[in-house]
């Protein structure tokens, strides 16, 4: 039996030998106890120190310090993926961010309208700090947040702007007809589809008028100008009634102008259909001003006051009569 | 993971002092000299990483010699595990598998905090008469096949043999305080 073990522990036993053995061992136990000693004794010589193992362990520090280097390698690795992950995470929520935001703004890019009834007025606030006023009847169509070079808004019926200046984005305004482009400038916009003209005056600033659509020369206005646009035609001219534009406080004021021209701007703001039977007798230019809230038949009785004509009235077809 | 060069420089001699009986203890169990070999490297990565190298040589060695041995049996355990499903395949392989784990189980780890340990062997392997300490050495410590050893000292591969069997039986004697008695003792 210790022959054996011995010749186990020395590592001479060829395969079947060790098979044999531990065929044996695995019914006696005095041979696994004596197995067992002695393989704890030969464990425990080989605490010994021996000049040999100088050689060894300088080959095992070597292969050691490789280990150390790659394990180093590794962990770096696994900071940086860390930092990867990390990056990744800032870059994707940048990107969702980024992409919620321009779907955000892409849904802004959706124009808002802002319809003013007839009889009625209203101010409000653009998002780079504009101030438009519109009057009766008035549709504003602009983005609840400007693209990126420009500022576009466009109007029917009538406005005023106070454009807060901005070099790198020019403020446009589009009508029917007429397209006005500016810096930050205060003006005020007529352009009621059934006036038959298009009108835009310029109170401070510069203002370049041109028609909308077409690539012609464009009119540079300087302060109390206006420009009217009828019938394929530009004109230039000084700002005929300064006080018109108290219109932005509910005042409708009129200076020398014909009977008839009064009532057809009133058909505008007030949105309903004014015939005149006799429009000779209308041809009388007057002077004065009106408040806007006083209504249409208001207006109309004040006017009954300097020329006589009876009116009358058709509600059904918001029609209004007037003759001798 | 930062060291002075001065413990990295004391690390190193620890390393080569202990690295060879490390590993010589760890393939006694294992069978495999590669899986000896993996465990100490680890054992010393835990050492470097942990910064443990101010330690006492005492403390230093036992806690070097039960790490290996702990791993050892965490392997063991982890093989015979794996071979109970190709139970049958290699029966005696199994045996023995069982048979290093029982015996590794058996070490006492006491014996590593021993103050004189190294001292211990060291005087138990001078206890053998020196044709005979020599021989052991060569087979057990240097690893050479019996073969080579009687071709290197010109004697006959009976007589070291022989010489390994007197070797063990004498060892046996006078480490047997170390080494427990299992079950029940031997006439």
């Amino acid at each position: 039996m210790e022959e054996i073990l011995s010749k186990y522990f020395s590592g001479e036993l060829n395969r079947s030998e060790e098979s044999e053995l531990f065929r044996q061992m695995e019914n006696d136990e005095t041979l696994r106890d004596e197995y067992i000693r002695l393989q704890n004794i030969y464990a425990l010589t080989q605490l010994l120190k021996h000049p040999l193992q100088e050689a060894d362990g300088v080959k095992g520090f070597n292969s050691f310090t490789h280990r150390l280097k790659v394990r180093k390698r590794q962990k770096i690795f696994v900071s940086l993926l860390q930092y990867a992950a990390i990056s990744l995470l800032l870059i994707a929520s940048t990107f969702f961010l980024t992409r919620a935001l321009i779907l955000q703004s892409n849904a802004t890019a959706e124009m808002n309208t802002l319809y003013v009834p007839a009889g009625q007025r209203a101010q409000l606030t653009l998002h780079d700090g504009t101030q438009v006023w519109l009057n009766a009847h008035s549709t504003l169509t602009y983005p609840a947040r400007f693209s990126r070079n420009r500022r576009e808004v466009s109007v029917v019926g009538e406005a005023y702007f106070d454009v807060v200046e901005n070099r790198e984005k020019p403020f446009i305004v589009t009508t029917q007809q007429l397209t006005m482009e500016v810096l930050g400038t205060k003006f005020n916009v007529f352009s009621y589809p059934d006036a038959g003209y298009t009108q835009t005056a310029l109170v401070e600033g510069s203002l370049k008028v041109s028609e909308t659509g077409k690539k012609s020369q464009p009119v540079l206005l300087s302060p109390n100008q206006q420009v009217t646009y009828s019938d394929n035609k530009i004109r230039l001219e000084k700002l005929s009634n300064p006080e018109y534009l108290l219109w932005r406080d509910g005042i409708y004021a009129f200076e020398n102008e014909r009977l008839i021209d009064i009532i057809e701007k009133l058909e505008l703001y007030y949105d309903i259909t004014i015939k005149v039977e006799d429009p000779e007798i209308f041809n009388v230019r007057y002077t004065g001003k009106f408040r806007q809230r006083d209504g249409i038949d208001e207006i109309l009785h004040i006017l009954q006051k300097i020329q006589s004509f009876s009116i009358e009235r058709d509600r059904e077809r918001n029609l209004i009569r007037l003759h001798q | 993971m930062q060291i002075s060069s001065q413990h990295s420089g004391q690390f190193e001699a620890i390393y080569l002092t202990h690295y060879s009986r490390m590993k010589r203890f760890a393939t006694e169990y294992l069978i495999c000299e590669e899986d000896a070999e993996n465990i100490v490297q680890d054992v010393f990565l835990e050492l470097w990483e942990q910064q443990f190298v101010l330690m006492s040589h005492t403390r230093l060695f036992a806690w070097l010699f039960t790490t290996t041995k702990n791993r050892c049996l965490d392997l063991l355990r982890h093989k015979t595990v794996i071979r109970k499903g190709t139970e049958r395949i290699r029966d005696e392989y199994n045996v023995e598998l069982q048979m290093k784990l029982q015996s590794l189980e058996a070490f006492d780890e006491k014996i590593f905090t021993e103050p004189d340990i190294e001292s211990v062997v060291q005087k138990a392997i001078e206890t053998l008469p020196e044709k005979c300490r020599e021989i052991f050495v060569m087979n057990k410590i240097e690893g050479k096949k019996q073969k080579a050893i009687a071709a290197e000292l010109n004697i006959s591969l009976h007589t070291v043999e022989s010489q390994m069997a007197i070797a063990q039986k004498k060892l046996k004697e006078v480490l047997k305080e170390y080494i427990p008695l299992l079950f029940f003792l031997l006439i």
